[in-house]
């Protein structure tokens, strides 16, 4: 085979600049911070590429409403408001304690959905992440860039094969991005606002079991409490970071629900376990992205941000997640800061996804 | 500050290779291998800085090679290994070698700085051709980055991404083609025949130039 064109192109092979320390060392800082502020990761998110980290909920925070939820009354206003409008109060301990609403929670679960193998798990959403981008230093100019933050705000709709074996869709609306409390919103902020991506979702070798999230998956897990419980613990494992066991245990709850289908026997042992999970509490006033209010159940992550699950206080549906700001120093942001919000807008099932033409985005990886 | 485990992946031990019947060598083996970092990192996020360590440099030279500022291969390699975590979950783990995949990412996120790209192929396409003459008598391992022919930037700009993508990391980033085929995710047969039509475009490219 006649090589030489390869080999000509290989002979002019520029020399390559060092590795500044610095850039280096920013980029490595970022992917720890990226790395500590995620449990097991969820395959499926996806951010604009301004952003170099996902927010600090970004995998931890969002929801999963069982039930087929109309749209939210109230729209939250798309217009940027300043850092402090978006403080909040802090959170109060509800008068019930989160044993008693996951418990609700667990007695308030009703099969609606069955989806086959065959078809999908089509669900709507509302979200607002932080997206963070590390200090940088152009080594040519010495300039420093500084850290920015600012929260962004997607609709999103997920088709996703019910176990796994067919090609699923991501739509993804870019709204208004906000600041992030006490941060000024940098001007890549608005690159995304108004784009619309789709995205497919391949199908993929396995992950393993534990870690799995197909509804086909689901179905197979515990129905028992203790059973869930397990599992929970189970899929942090072998983490070595000992004393986090609990945080990851619920960094996996919300996996479990999030743009999901979790069948009826398995939520309501999810929810029972949940409640086992050292450091929850419940706490009252917490709001989802689409402010429906209802009672938050959650814990302080250790970067000083509470992880509520937040439940309609009637009908103890799940309605979505928040992340608020407990400890401002760990946070890096005011005390009570709304960080995160999302809401499950409705789940449904799907004989098809959208077919999306081939994006370079997506990919098995 | 950031003490590196891993300087480079050549100066990195070969593994000790695994006898029959001695599990705890095996394991070692398996422990070293970049699908065995991934795997814990699925439990333990922290360990995926492991993988930067091995293999952050090699990234971030072969974008600095494709791309004309050194802030994109800073943001590109950055960027990278942010996917890679992201993306860690449907990591192939049987793959004990990480770098086609992550080669692969940062391919991709090269074609999102094409403008920086083109931009150099352009700028070097467009020196003056005594220089291109002047290459001519330079030996073949003195050429450095200004030194990229002009005729062959040319050649190379004309080339489509995926052309250029698989061109590059076999020529550049030195991978094997079974290796490109699994950083691209195309079959090995495609990559054969893509590299042999790439070679005809910058085969007729050149002559056009001469």
């Amino acid at each position: 085979m006649n090589e030489d064109e390869i080999q000509l192109v290989a002979r002019a092979r520029p020399d390559a600049p060092p590795y500044a320390p610095e850039a280096k060392a920013a980029a490595r800082r970022g992917l720890v911070a990226a790395a500590a502020t995620r449990g097991p990761s969820r395959p499926l998110w996806r951010r604009p590429p301004a952003m170099l980290l996902a927010g600090a909920l970004a995998v931890a925070v969002a929801a999963t409403v069982p039930a087929l939820l109309t749209g939210p009354g109230t729209e939250p206003g798309p217009g940027r408001e300043p850092a402090g409008k978006v403080v909040v109060a802090l959170p109060k301990l509800a008068p019930v304690s989160a044993t008693e609403v996951l418990g609700r929670a667990a007695k308030a679960v009703k099969a609606e959905l069955e989806p086959r193998d065959d078809q999908f798990v089509k669900v709507e959403s509302e979200t607002m992440y932080g997206a963070f981008s590390g200090k940088s230093v152009n080594t040519e100019t010495g300039e420093t860039a500084p850290e920015t933050r600012y929260l962004y705000r997607t609709k999103r709709v997920i088709w996703q094969s019910a176990d796994g074996s067919r090609e699923g869709s991501l739509r993804i609306e870019y709204l208004q991005p906000k600041a992030y409390p006490g941060w000024p919103i940098p001007e890549e902020a608005d690159d995304e606002a108004g784009k619309v991506e789709m995205l497919r979702l391949p199908v993929c070798d396995p992950l393993p079991a534990r870690l799995r999230t197909d509804h086909a998956a689901l179905k197979r897990l515990p129905a028992d409490a203790g059973g869930m419980r397990a599992h929970l613990y189970e899929s942090a494992r072998d983490g070595g970071s000992k004393g986090d066991e609990d945080e990851a245990a619920w960094t996996r709850v919300g996996d479990l629900l999030r743009e999901n289908y979790m069948p009826a026997a398995q939520r309501a042992a999810l929810f029972e376990a949940a409640a086992t999970i050292p450091g929850v509490d419940a706490v009252q006033d917490a709001e989802d992205a689409a402010g429906r209010r209802g009672i938050g159940v959650g814990r302080v992550g250790p970067d000083g941000i509470r992880e509520d699950l937040v439940f309609d206080p009637e009908t103890y549906e799940l309605l979505g997640e928040r992340g608020i700001v407990v400890d401002e120093k760990r946070a890096e942001s005011p005390k009570g800061s709304l960080v995160a919000s999302t809401a499950q807008l409705s789940v449904t099932v799907a004989d098809e996804a959208p077919a999306v033409p081939d994006d370079d985005a997506s990919g098995c990886g | 500050m950031v003490t590196l485990a891993f300087p480079d992946r050549a100066a990195t031990p070969a593994a000790p290779p695994i006898a029959p019947s001695a599990p705890l060598s095996a394991l070692v083996a398996t422990l070293a291998s970049d699908a065995a970092l991934i795997e814990e990192s699925l439990a333990d996020p922290d360990r995926f800085a492991g993988l930067f360590d091995r293999h952050a440099d090699e990234i971030h030279r072969y974008a600095a090679r494709r791309l004309d500022d050194v802030t994109a291969a800073d943001d590109v390699t950055a960027e990278t290994f942010l996917v890679a975590f992201r993306k860690r979950t449907r990591y192939d783990l049987t793959r004990s070698d990480a770098r086609p995949w992550l080669y692969g990412i940062a391919s991709k996120l090269i074609s999102g700085h094409r403008r920086a790209e083109t931009r150099r192929l352009k700028a070097l396409a467009r020196q003056a051709p005594e220089r291109a003459a002047d290459f001519e008598e330079r030996s073949a391992e003195r050429v450095t980055a200004d030194g990229l022919r002009p005729a062959l930037a040319a050649a190379l700009a004309g080339l489509s991404s995926a052309e250029r993508d698989l061109l590059l990391l076999v020529a550049w980033a030195e991978l094997t083609y079974e290796e490109a085929a699994e950083a691209l995710g195309i079959p090995i047969g495609t990559v054969r025949s893509r590299l042999s039509r790439t070679r005809t475009k910058i085969r007729r490219s050149l002559e056009s130039h001469a």
